[in-house]
């Protein structure tokens, strides 16, 4: 049932992709329509930036209409646009100067026992923001993925080009390291 | 959607549940990292929405399509002007450029047909 649904859903993006690649305006805005607020969304966490997030969005939407014509039935779109907005998002970080990997807290221990109440609440979305943005990208990138796009496991691992595996590593590294330094923020606020 | 990477119960080992405090803790914290990243995603959401960026990326993206080459062509069109360009070019070669009667004095004749002795005649 569910790979019948999927299958269909394959060939209504192709159908789709197919009269983008003829040169349909009005599918193609169709498709910005529906794509873009959870891909301005995607770019937005990665960049910390809403008008790099627009700008990277557009250069991927642009990316898909110059390629529609070869695109390939089995190819999902939200995964093709998660994937090349990745690429990009990621060209616009290493361009910037005072991008810093945080390299330094890929080996932090487990984290402590959480607070138990009150520390991530109401102001504190900022310190989970900054928390997120401490991570090592591709740890974030996999939290963003699953939490912010609620993409499936498997497209996930596809657009960071990880098995399934290695996706759910990087899942747990990440937020194994976002708990221990929300715990060390919280511990700064008390 | 299922989250294989989240904290599992130990099945089977039912001594366990309810008492594994390590277990309910990172379900604890699980549940916290779910809620604040869920917090995080709508004030994002929110302010996508608030400065109407999907609006503006619609509008510039179009703006900056370049048309494919071949498209809103019609063929049927196009071929049906080569054929009018075609026979009008035809007409106006044989009704004003009308070649005045030459005398022939070369005449082709193919070998093939009637021999190379013949072909050869002037």
């Amino acid at each position: 049932m569910a790979k019948n649904a999927d299958d269909e859903s394959r060939a209504a993006e192709f159908l789709e992709m197919r009269a983008i690649a003829t040169g349909d305006q009005n599918a193609f805005a169709r498709l910005i329509d529906r794509e873009s607020p959870r891909l301005l969304r995607f770019a937005r966490s990665m960049l910390g930036s809403l008008e790099e997030a627009e700008d990277v969005c557009q250069e991927t939407f642009i990316s898909l209409w110059e390629n529609a014509a070869r695109w390939r039935p089995e190819a999902r779109i939200g995964t093709w646009l998660h994937r090349v907005c990745t690429n990009r998002a990621i060209d616009r970080l290493r361009r910037r100067r005072d991008f810093v990997e945080a390299d330094a807290l890929n080996n932090v221990p487990d984290a402590a026992p959480l607070a138990e109440a009150g520390l991530l609440r109401g102001e504190a979305i900022g310190s989970v923001r900054d928390a997120l943005e401490r991570l090592p990208l591709r740890q974030r990138l996999a939290l963003i993925l699953l939490y912010f796009q609620e993409l499936p496991q498997s497209e996930a691992a596809a657009v960071l080009g990880v098995s399934e595996s290695g996706f759910e590593s990087l899942l747990a590294r990440g937020r194994r390291q976002l708990r221990a330094s929300l715990t060390e923020t919280g511990g700064e606020h008390d | 959607m299922t989250d294989a990477s989240r904290p599992k119960r130990h099945v089977g080992a039912p001594h366990d549940t309810g008492t594994d405090i390590d277990f309910r803790r990172a379900l604890a914290a699980d549940r916290e990292i779910r809620s604040s990243l869920q917090a995080l995603r709508d004030e994002i959401d929110d302010e996508i929405a608030r400065f109407g960026s999907c609006a503006r990326v619609r509008t510039r993206t179009l703006a900056r399509l370049r048309r494919h080459p071949y498209a809103g062509l019609d063929w049927r069109k196009i071929a049906a002007a080569f054929l009018v360009a075609g026979m009008l070019g035809g007409a106006i070669d044989v009704l004003l450029f009308r070649p005045e009667s030459e005398p022939a004095d070369i005449v082709m004749v193919d070998p093939v047909l009637y021999g190379l002795d013949f072909a050869e005649l002037r």
